[in-house]
């Protein structure tokens, strides 16, 4: 527990001219203790202000004397220095003021104090040291790893099995796949970590410090448990495109999420049946989602093409994003091996399957059965700008991203905001970079926004330290104001449950009214500000309080 | 009138996560702000509720300002946005008793923002004083 | 539930010209959860008259109260000492507050504050629609649970009327072909069949069409 902190109030007497007997009764009825000096304008005033302050751990001073703004501002820094903000700080010239207003003056700057001060209501409750990791993405599992390691019993449930979604899009010769399934072994052996894959998570309710969760499994049985923090982690995947600028998705024009799976196939070769291609084309159209992921598969993608098939290979996109880390070298090597990089303009971008393919000098050969036209710019000067024609034997597309299915379910479980592009991290600067709009559910990896393995492993380790900060060592603090409902007065209109963007009040149905759940309000006030019946006051902030510091301020004691 | 003349002339609520440093640190910094600013700490714009607002104005205040976070800034995801839509609703009913609707602002500020914080005030309290307000009122 | 809505304060000050003491009452069922007339709304709307008399060069004070339904009785003689002050009240309640309220201090106007709209549900917050126009003969067993009374603009019991286009109503293209509604419902529950029995003429007499109502439930009265 913070100490209890006062306030105190250094007043001058200039010597003598100001009689201090009722500004000092006046303060002292709110509770703050008066020290008082004949000169605080002389040299020894301001020692005298930063020596009765030192070590006084006082929250707030008010300075009652004459002082220019030059001294003002030192006698606040002097109150800084004892950790005393300057919004705390108030300095009241008294001797020029007519007797009769001066106490109104020290009460109104007294009461401004009390306003500022912040509230400090502390509530300790033991939780249990449990994590629920919903979802087995890389990120995920890192999550469950680094949990179990920081001394957390973690479970860890899914849909599928354990890493299946995960490893599903990465090639078994890739080093990620070997990642994965490295972290999925080490998460199956270890004694801290419980294991619920497959099953279906059928119900999460509660609160921080309390998420009751129960589980449906494959052979009907159903299991339960209480968790104190939870982390998603339930990935994303790719949108299904059915057409291409009016070709068909399938054999010669392929997403990129299918690369892979087309290079696997005919002798870890192309989709084309028994034929070498020549020219292969990735593009990163617009609406590929806005990260550096659908940019960085097909980097990635064109790389291997490039030195697997030794076809001529082409990138068109218009935004690298060399914003983003190792993106500018993925692009530099890129360009060292031989890919050419193009920036064109979309909207000159057109595709044709050709009627009569033109035949090559190899006999058995089949030529280029799609055309790509558009007006673009070689970004390495070679081919210039201008017309391009570009005869392809595959077209690979970058992928527009989307939160899986699997996370749309949880979000809908847990009434979880999501951003526009549909993700789980919101497009809000303060969840960055792990937090939901509830408290104590984190999203981890690209279900949060799509982002690399690097990246992902990063949030896990935030993942970490946020629960750290949270469920403590067993005991969660709860020390900011919070909302509270009048029963009597609410009348079950639901308008605060609906507003709070933090999902932190439900029906009581014992109370027949609306209760908001400490542990989980962030004391905004938004329901208090929107309750047509008055029936939530938000402590510290009361609608007694604000009448009151109108009243200060009318000058009506 | 009212008991009790408002010794303020603007009564800025002042966001706890924003606005409120921007204000006090104009005035520490003495920068140029009205003197007839009085703050009121909230813990988000969205907390504010319409009859503070009116009653506010009813004790002789001349102006109010509802100084909130910028768009897509508010820690609490959407605060900012409920005061917005509160305060454009309360200038409608203004408008309906044929009370001067800019006597209330909604505006923006980031904690670093002192001077834009200042300007604000300074600005509304300009506008305030050049219109006769029980002039407005009786129109 | 009933959906009220504010009157504009320029016809409640219009209303309520001439007293000096008004009391504003407010009710914590209905229009409390319309967001129309609740405790927040009564100090809003008490708020804006005391505003807009300080322009003017009479004397006006206005006390706020808001009982927990302005329908009953019990909840309405709460207000005898606040009601003795005044010479004016102004009702935030629906029509039925508003009247009880008028019944039971006869010596003081009762003035409305608010327009009652209908008998409806929030779609969204914010958005309410009129579902029931309280006929006294429900018929959504036919209908697969959507009114065609209240919810088709031409209160038809056969319908759709020629006019439904896109599943739109040709009277308000905003608003959805009740018809339509019910027909996809029909549908979907299998019941398509009850769409052959034809409706003969409403009898109206049961709705309020046949004078004002009354519901007895004898083994209730006292």
């Amino acid at each position: 527990m913070k100490a209890q902190q006062q306030r105190a109030a250094i007043l001058c007497s200039c010597c003598g001219q100001v009689d201090l007997t009722e500004v000092e009764e006046a303060l002292q009825s709110r509770d703050i203790f008066c020290w008082r000096h004949d000169g605080l304008c002389t040299e020894d005033g301001t020692e005298f202000i930063a020596g009765r302050m030192a070590g006084a751990n006082l929250e707030g001073v008010l300075i009652c004397a004459c002082a220019d703004e030059d001294k003002a501002r030192l006698w606040r820094r002097t109150a800084a220095a004892e950790d005393v903000q300057p919004i705390m700080t108030s300095v009241i010239g008294l001797r020029d003021l007519p007797p009769d207003v001066r106490r109104r003056e020290v009460l109104m700057a007294a009461a401004y104090q009390k306003n500022m001060l912040p509230v400090s209501v502390r509530e300790a409750v033991s939780v249990p040291q449990k994590v629920l990791v919903l979802g087995s993405s890389a990120a995920g599992l890192r999550a469950v790893i680094d949990l179990a390691e920081a001394g957390y019993d973690v479970t860890v449930a899914d849909e599928e099995e354990l890493a299946r979604r995960a490893l599903s899009h990465l090639p078994p010769d890739l080093s990620g796949h070997n990642d994965v399934c490295a972290l999925r072994d080490r998460v199956a052996e270890s004694d801290r970590v419980c294991v619920r894959a497959p099953v279906q998570v059928t119900g999460i309710e509660g609160q921080v410090g309390g998420f009751a969760a129960t589980f449906a499994h494959a052979d009907g049985h159903s299991s339960a448990d209480r968790f104190g923090a939870i982390v998603l982690a339930p990935g994303c995947e790719p949108v299904q495109r059915g057409e291409f600028l009016g070709v068909d998705v399938g054999a010669e024009v392929v997403p990129v999420s299918q690369f892979d799976d087309a290079m696997a196939r005919e002798e870890g070769l192309s989709v084309l049946a028994g034929v070498r291609p020549h020219q292969v084309a990735f593009v990163v159209p617009s609406d590929a989602t806005d990260t550096e992921v659908p940019f960085m598969s097909a980097v990635r993608a064109a790389r291997r093409t490039r030195r697997v098939l030794n076809a001529d290979v082409y990138l068109l996109c218009n935004d690298a994003k060399v914003t983003a880390s190792g993106m500018e070298r993925a692009y530099r090597d890129l360009r060292d091996d031989g890919v050419t990089v193009i920036r064109f303009d979309e909207e000159t971008l057109s595709l044709e399957e050709a009627d009569v393919p033109h035949t090559y000098t190899d006999p058995g050969e089949m030529a280029h059965p799609l055309t790509l036209r558009f007006a673009g710019e070689d970004l390495d000067g070679a081919g210039g700008a201008g017309s391009w024609e570009l005869p392809c034997d595959r077209v690979f597309v970058a992928d527009q991203l989307r939160l899986s299915r699997m996370g749309e379910r949880l979000a809908d479980l847990l009434e979880l905001r999501r951003g526009a592009d549909g993700f789980l991290g919101d497009d809000n600067i303060f969840q960055l970079p792990v937090d939901t709009n509830r408290r104590g559910i984190f999203v981890v990896g690209s279900a949060g926004r799509p982002k690399t393995a690097e990246a992902g492993r990063v949030d896990a380790a935030n993942a970490v330290l946020s629960v750290q900060d949270l469920l403590g060592g067993g005991v969660m603090t709860v020390d900011h104001a919070a909302a509270i409902v009048q029963g009597e007065k609410c009348a079950l209109c639901l308008t605060c449950i609906r507003s709070c963007p933090h999902t932190a009040i439900s029906v009581d149905e014992d109370e027949g009214a609306a209760v908001v759940h400490r542990e989980a309000c962030q004391g905004c006030g938004i329901c208090a500000g929107e309750c047509p019946a008055d029936a939530i006051q938000l402590e510290g902030y009361s609608d007694d309080s604000f009448a009151a510091a109108l009243d200060v301020l009318r000058g009506v004691q | 009138m009212t008991t009790g003349e408002l010794r303020t002339s603007v009564i800025a609520f002042c966001c706890e996560n924003s606005a409120l440093q921007a204000v006090e640190d104009a005035r520490h910094f003495g920068m140029t702000m009205p003197e007839c600013v009085q703050t009121i700490r909230v813990p988000c714009a969205g907390k504010v509720e319409e009859d503070h607002i009116l009653k506010a104005l009813e004790s002789g205040a001349a102006g109010v300002v509802l100084f909130a976070c910028h768009t897509e800034n508010c820690q609490y995801l959407q605060g900012n946005v409920r005061a917005e839509k509160r305060l454009t609703r309360l200038r409608g009913l203004l408008d309906e008793i044929g009370y001067p609707a800019d006597a209330v602002l909604y505006a923006s500020a980031a904690p670093a923002e002192a001077a834009r914080a200042a300007r604000i005030l300074r600005t509304f309290a300009d506008d305030l004083a050049s219109v006769d307000r029980e002039e407005a009122i009786e129109q | 539930m009933i959906v009220a809505e504010r009157k504009a304060i320029s016809d409640i000050l219009q209303m309520i010209e001439g007293a000096g003491r008004v009391l504003v009452v407010g009710c914590g069922t209905c229009v409390t959860v319309c967001l129309a007339g609740g405790e927040k709304e009564v100090a809003v709307c008490a708020s804006l008259l005391r505003l807009q008399n300080q322009g003017e060069d009479r004397d006006l004070t206005v006390a706020e109260a808001t009982i927990e339904r302005q329908c009953e009785w019990e909840f309405v003689r709460e207000l005898d000492e606040l009601v003795a002050d005044c010479d004016a009240i102004v009702s935030l309640a629906c029509g039925a507050g508003v009247q009880t309220l008028a019944a039971q201090f006869e010596d003081t106007p009762v003035f409305p504050g608010l327009n009652t709209q209908f008998i409806g549900i929030p779609e969204e917050q914010g958005v309410w629609t009129e579902h029931c126009l309280a006929c006294g003969e429900c018929v959504l067993d036919k209908t697969g649970g959507i009114c065609p009374i209240a919810r088709c603009a031409k209160t038809i019991l056969n319908g759709p009327c020629g006019g439904s286009q896109d599943g739109k109503c040709e009277i308000n293209p905003e608003t959805d072909c009740a018809w339509q509604l019910i027909f996809d419902r029909l549908k979907r529950l299998g019941r398509l069949h009850m769409l052959e029995e034809i409706e003969p003429p409403k009898n109206w007499s049961h709705s309020s069409d046949g004078g004002p109502r009354k519901v007895k439930r004898e083994d209730m009265i006292l």
